[in-house]
């Protein structure tokens, strides 16, 4: 009796080690498997039916985060991977090569930034001649062969924003435009924008209206232009600003420098934002729905390798956050 | 418990050989696995960390060779060298090759999306620079210097890419590295604890199975071992197996019954055979004492018919001459003398018995007169009884003889039959000079037997006694009692239900 027991006990620990042992093993193994590394490259769970390649800018860091999200998204649901190449803002030259390299890759599709018409058209073109289709995101370039293009309105953006102006000041006061010196078809859209607010606010002559350009390649930049503008015009009571990235950093300069009185109108929906919405440092931000415009550039390339024609123009509506309704972005932010 | 149950319940169905091969079969499992176990897992892990360097090596191996490539084929684009043609094509096959010789392995969906990426822009950079040397040779200066150009591009973009992934190859074994190299050291002691364990279950495992086999076998042994010491009570050996152990304790149990039964047997017949031997010594000794009597009464009676024949004429005469007494005297002699003519081994009555002690005594009054006096008490319900001769005869003739030979005063016999219970008690009784306790002990176990036959030629109370039991088969049939100096009394009990079936046999 005693000898069974101690048999039971001994096969016992020898099942108790061997599963262990077993266990770390696996664990081991799928470590060795799961092993990720960030190569910029967001893929499915499963084997990819198609690989495209995605060139952005850095210039608007939160927006192209959203796009991103989108992107991640549309990957899983269509079980494609991405190669997200970012550019920083200094290096243009990058742009070009990612977008040769991705052609010479021979992916299945890119969607591109377009800085510059004349540059990156015949690159376009020259992918679409090898049979990759190309989707254009943000900023269009109209005369290439490119297949479809997605984007807000920025015309719409620039009507919004001018509204915004108007219920903040009241018909009156000046107003700082600050405009960051853009290049490409980067102006045509800042241009389009800012075209938006003026036609607006053209109805109200009280409202004095100027545009501050500064350099946006340089951190400085900015903080120079806010505190010269706010030392020089004492009688400035409004900043309005056309990407996230000035949004935040005006935001912060003021609330660095102390100067809480200034009405701030600007672009985005990062959580930082909203929180300075929610406190009244920003007054309030037009918005496009930057995670559906990634998530539509990969449906887009998904619908042209399946079905060979779609609609060539996905628009993305633009709204407004302000203190009123900023507690469901809130929630919805923090899901 | 109960794997242990079922697995004993299945072994026990089983042969010897079979057991010994299950046993030592699960032994060798064991230790196979243990052995292979941690084998396999070091082997297994060893293998995947050489397939994450593997990846590197081919990678830097297609490096060498691109880089190989893009020296010749810049050689031939300058110098125009047919050499250097010959080993552009050369150099394009093996990177052709090379690129092929790569899988793309998806269990890193990254890696291969990289590793692909490298494969179609290595395609692109060899139509590349395949349409620049058809230019070079067509001396399409302008054309050639472009296609170099983009082939230059996209062969910087392989370089990129190629240092891209194997950067990130390196961080990744890093990590790996990392993270499984505490993890290995873990596995290699719990294997080292797999193992040890193992032999302790395969030691216990072993001693129990050789206990199993073994223990009936002892047993088997240990009460063989009695057996041959001639203890045959060994205890039955238990035995839960039907194997060829099974099968041999219960032949041995089977066997040491059927020795214990011949032997109880053996027992009984040598005790029957003694009683049967028993049996025939007394049967002898029958014979032996009707012969002493049948001597003895021979010796009385020399030639008795001629004297039987004598006494009834000399009664005859007697009469003649008026002599009553002297014919009554002889009449009775000779009554007794026939009574003694008899055939002995037919049984009487007890009435012939009385009758013939009578005569006997009539003749003793004529000789001996007043000296003798004889009294006798007959219940004549008791007088058919039957009964061996030649009985009281002896008796009377013994108390007279013993009792009443040497004494002064007047000698009584008594002789009482009576019914008393389920038997005739006949009672003789003298009032001579008695005999003492030993001597009656002597004359009922037939000690005295040896030393009274010189003395007396009459027939000894022992033989009576021998021929009573016999005739009765039943020892308690006489009794004497006596002191010295009080007389003797002989006691008689005779059954009544007696059948004689005695007879015919003595």
């Amino acid at each position: 009796m005693k000898n069974k027991f101690f048999v039971t006990f001994v096969l016992f620990l020898v099942i108790l080690i061997l599963t262990t042992t077993g266990v770390i093993f696996y664990r081991i193994r799928s470590t060795l498997k799961d092993t990720r590394h960030n190569t910029g490259i967001i893929v499915p769970d499963q084997i990819p039916k198609y690989h495209f390649a995605m060139i952005c800018k850095d210039d608007d860091a939160p927006a192209w985060l959203s796009i991103k999200k989108g992107v991640e998204r549309a990957s899983k649901e269509f079980n494609v991977a991405v190669e997200f190449n970012t550019v920083s803002t200094s290096n243009e030259e990058d742009l070009y090569k990612y977008l040769d390299i991705a052609i010479a890759s021979k992916v299945d599709g890119i969607v591109t930034y377009v800085w510059d018409d004349g540059q990156t058209g015949p690159l376009i073109d020259r992918a679409m001649e090898e049979g990759i289709p190309v989707v254009t995101i943000g900023t269009d370039a109209k005369e290439s062969k490119r297949i479809a293009y997605v984007g807000e309105n920025k015309y719409t953006s620039g009507v919004q924003l001018g509204r915004m102006i108007i219920a903040v000041t009241e018909k009156k006061g000046g107003v700082v435009l600050l405009d960051s010196n853009k290049k490409g078809n980067e102006v045509m859209a800042q241009n389009l924008m800012i075209m938006g607010i003026r036609d607006i606010i053209k109805d109200y002559p009280d409202i004095h209206m100027t545009t501050v350009e500064y350099d946006s390649s340089n951190f400085l930049g900015i903080e120079d232009a806010v505190s010269t503008l706010i030392k020089d015009n004492p009688e400035l009571s409004t900043l309005v600003c056309t990407s996230e990235k000035d949004t935040l950093a005006v935001a912060d300069i003021l609330v660095d420098l102390n100067k809480v009185g200034y009405n701030i109108i600007g672009y985005g929906n990062s959580s930082e934002l909203l929180r300075y919405i929610e406190r009244g440092v920003v007054f309030g931000t037009v918005n496009v729905d930057h995670e559906q415009m990634g998530y539509d550039t990969i449906r887009a390339l998904v619908d042209v390798r399946q079905n060979d024609r779609i609609s060539a123009y996905f628009k993305v509506d633009s709204f407004t956050i302000t203190k009123q309704n900023v507690s469901k972005y809130i929630k919805s932010g923090e899901e | 418990m109960n794997a242990l149950r079922d697995l004993k319940n299945f072994l026990r169905k089983h042969t010897l050989k079979k057991r010994l091969i299950i046993h030592f079969m699960a032994t060798i499992l064991l230790m196979s696995v243990t052995s292979i176990f941690p084998f396999y897992t070091i082997s297994v892990l060893m293998e995947e960390m050489s397939n994450t360097f593997e990846m590197n090596v081919k990678l830097n191996d297609l490096h060498k060779t691109l880089e190989n490539l893009n020296s010749v084929y810049e050689e031939y684009l300058n110098l125009k060298y047919s050499r250097s043609l010959d080993d552009y094509y050369k150099y394009c096959n093996a990177l052709k090759k090379e690129a092929d010789s790569i899988k793309i392995d998806y269990s890193n969906i990254e890696n291969a999306l990289i590793l692909k990426d490298i494969k179609n822009m290595i395609a692109t950079y060899m139509e590349q620079t395949d349409a620049a040397v058809m230019a070079r040779r067509g001396r399409d200066v302008d054309e050639y210097y472009l296609y170099y150009s983009k082939s230059n591009k996209i062969f910087g973009y392989i370089n990129e890419y190629i240092q891209k992934l194997n950067n990130s190859l390196f961080l990744q074994n890093t990590d790996r590295y990392l993270s499984v190299n505490n993890r290995v050291y873990l596995v290699e002691t719990l294997n080292i604890g797999v193992i040890v364990s193992v032999v302790l279950l395969n030691i216990i495992l072993m001693i129990w199975f050789i206990h199993n086999i073994t223990q009936p076998i002892s047993e088997l042994s240990k009460a063989a071992d009695e057996i041959t010491q001639g203890n045959y009570d060994v205890p039955h050996i238990q035995v839960d197996y039907e194997d060829e152990i099974g099968v041999m304790a219960r032949a041995f149990n089977r066997m040491t019954q059927s020795i214990r039964e011949y032997v109880s047997e053996i027992k009984e017949k040598a005790e029957l055979e003694s009683r049967l031997k028993q049996q025939e010594m007394e049967n002898l000794r029958i014979k032996s004492d009707l012969k002493e009597a049948e001597l003895h009464a021979l010796q009385a009676q020399i030639n008795p018919h001629f004297l039987f024949n004598t006494l009834n004429t000399g009664a005859q005469l007697a009469m003649l001459e008026g002599a009553d007494r002297a014919c009554t005297f002889i009449e009775r002699t000779a009554e007794l003398l026939r009574y003694n003519l008899r055939n002995l081994d037919k049984p009487v009555t007890i009435g012939d018995e009385i009758k013939n002690i009578e005569n006997y005594m009539h003749l003793l009054k004529e000789r001996f007169a007043d000296k003798i006096e004889f009294i006798l008490e007959i219940d004549k319900s008791i007088l058919d009884v039957k009964m061996p001769s030649m009985i009281l005869q002896p008796i009377v003739e013994n108390a007279l003889m013993h009792g009443l030979g040497d004494i002064e005063h007047t000698g009584t016999i008594w002789v009482k039959a009576c019914l008393a219970d389920s038997f005739a008690e006949i009672l003789i009784k003298d009032n001579g000079k008695g005999i003492s306790e030993e001597r009656i002990q002597e004359i009922l176990t037939g000690k005295a037997r040896e030393k009274d036959t010189n003395k007396s030629n009459g027939i000894a109370i022992h033989n009576i006694l021998s021929r009573l039991k016999i005739f009765y088969n039943e020892d308690n049939i006489m009794s004497i009692y006596s002191e010295i100096g009080g007389g003797t009394e002989v006691v008689l009990r005779i059954p009544l239900d007696y059948e004689g079936r005695r007879v015919s046999n003595g």
